[in-house]
């Protein structure tokens, strides 16, 4: 990374769902066009869900997110659908696309990794693991999300003082409540920093510090410019749009019958429901932890777990899932453009 | 070369790490090398733009996502969209199979002017062994 002078840091303190992310946009654009690298931090004032620039608006429960007065906003950076409320503070970096290695994977632990001592503050024993994740122990602390923005690399993450399991998993869109049961019991396995009180004025104190020193540049308290404020403007109009939230025109793939939700870096639930045969798996640290199958549409879902399945690891999943969903041509197929290999992730 | 199998008989684009190749008359098939691929990291998602698109050079094509991160698709050189490999927007791991194979999307017609300023022969091993070197001095690739 090249040296730079100056790091602008603005606490926009509260926002509502929408400007907690056109807020951070707007200064990616700045950054892009001139404006100084920057470590920005807001707090949404309410509840709502986050969704992906890549992902299908159908992972997403919409008549839950009604009837709870969810927003749904699409972001520009990467990552699935997620649950965001107040007791959720967000960081962001922001630097110019030319001082920022073009090499994502050390990228994004460059640009993460001076969180961790903030995290440290706020009194979360964190560490950056092998998959790019804050984690303290086995649980993940910490959703990040990056993308580079009109010119712009920006990193995205938060201190989770709280989490909602149960929203987070209720604002996913699963056909089988079987599927969504066993989310949420990964999500409390998996997710959230437990019942540590964590202190958000520190990790800012602490992330504004840690972020100058790793880059060499002044912290300086600043504000959006006026080209700033006029994108924000657009940005505001922009992501208000159904068509933008929906991703119309944007190309996006057809959802595939298989769904995966990663709950965690090697934690997944795979679950797939089709005329003739559905199906949830489990798989943590790459191996199935619970199964379960049905024929037909009617009925619950059987558990499936054998003693052939206990502990299998990535490898042979796909062939054992293949000899039993055989016949049924379009699982199959879907089946078969699952990369198993990367659901292994961090065994622990 | 450097430890990256790379097809010599096509043109490049060191700056985005991508590979151009004329298929036709006034067809350019365009795809990331495998330096590309690398540096990019596990593809999980590749979305391309519209049919019939004009793009200029440097502009985007489409979008990629890789560890949760979103990037642009650049055109190596300016010209109209003229096809989209759905082969790699339903399954982006082919391009980690063999990035030849996983090409990106076709532009005809093209600006041929642009093709001929891009890399190719002794000129893009040199270049292409340069890029590899800088990214392991600066140890953001393993030695």
């Amino acid at each position: 990374m090249s040296q730079l002078a100056e790091l602008r840091v603005i606490d926009f303190g509260e926002a509502s769902a929408l400007r907690s992310q056109t807020l951070w946009h707007a200064v990616a654009h700045g950054v892009g066009g001139g404006s100084p690298p920057t470590l920005s931090f807001v707090r949404p004032m309410e509840p709502y869900v986050s969704i992906g620039y890549h992902r299908n608006i159908s992972e997403v429960d919409l008549g839950y997110c009604a009837d709870n007065n969810l927003p749904v906003i699409r972001r520009m950076v990467g990552g699935g659908p997620v649950y965001l409320d107040p007791s959720q503070l967000f960081f962001q970096i922001v630097l110019p696309k030319s001082s920022v290695t073009g090499v994502r994977t050390k990228a994004l632990e460059q640009l993460l990794q001076p969180a961790t001592a903030a995290f440290m503050a706020a009194g979360v024993k964190a560490k950056l693991d092998d998959y790019g994740e804050f984690v303290s122990g086995e649980r993940k602390i910490c959703g990040h999300g990056a993308g580079e923005i009109d010119g712009a690399v920006v990193v995205v993450g938060n201190l989770i003082e709280e989490f909602d399991h149960e929203a987070a998993t209720s604002i996913l869109s699963l056909v089988e409540p079987v599927a969504k049961a066993e989310v949420l019991r990964l999500m409390k396995r998996f997710v959230g920093s437990g019942d540590i009180n964590l202190d958000s004025e520190n990790f800012v104190d602490k992330a504004v510090e840690s972020y100058s020193t790793a880059l060499s540049l002044e912290p300086v308290v600043g504000d959006l410019t006026e080209l700033e404020r006029d994108h924000l403007t657009e940005l505001d109009v922009l992501f208000s749009e159904q068509s933008w939230t929906n991703g119309e025109e944007m190309g996006l793939r057809t959802p595939s019958l298989i769904r995966e939700v990663k709950v965690r870096a090697g934690v997944h639930v795979i679950s797939a429901s089709s005329d003739a045969l559905s199906f949830v798996v489990s798989l943590v640290h790459g191996c199935v932890e619970r199964a379960w199958i049905r024929s037909g549409t009617s009925g619950e879902l059987a558990d499936f777990m054998r003693d052939d399945l206990e502990g299998i690891d990535s490898g042979e999943i796909r062939r054992v899932l293949l000899d039993v969903i055989a016949g049924d041509m379009a699982l199959a197929g879907a089946l078969k453009a699952v990369r198993f290999t990367e659901l292994e992730g961090a065994r622990s | 070369m450097s430890g990256y199998k790379i097809r010599t008989d096509v043109h490049y684009d060191p700056l985005n790490s991508m590979w151009v190749e004329r298929v036709g008359e006034d067809t350019l098939r365009v795809g990331f090398d495998p330096l590309g691929v690398e540096i990019n990291g596990t593809l999980a998602q590749v979305m391309l733009g519209a049919l019939a698109e004009e793009v200029s050079q440097g502009s985007q094509v489409g979008s990629l996502e890789a560890e949760k991160f979103v990037g642009p698709i650049p055109s190596p050189v300016s010209g109209v969209v003229s096809r989209v490999n759905e082969a790699v927007i339903a399954n982006p791991g082919v391009l980690h199979v063999d990035p030849y194979e996983g090409w990106l999307f076709e532009l005809s017609p093209f600006d041929d002017v642009q093709l001929q300023g891009l890399l190719s022969g002794p000129e893009l091993k040199e270049a292409f062994a340069a890029k590899v070197v800088q990214y392991k001095v600066s140890g953001v690739l393993a030695q």
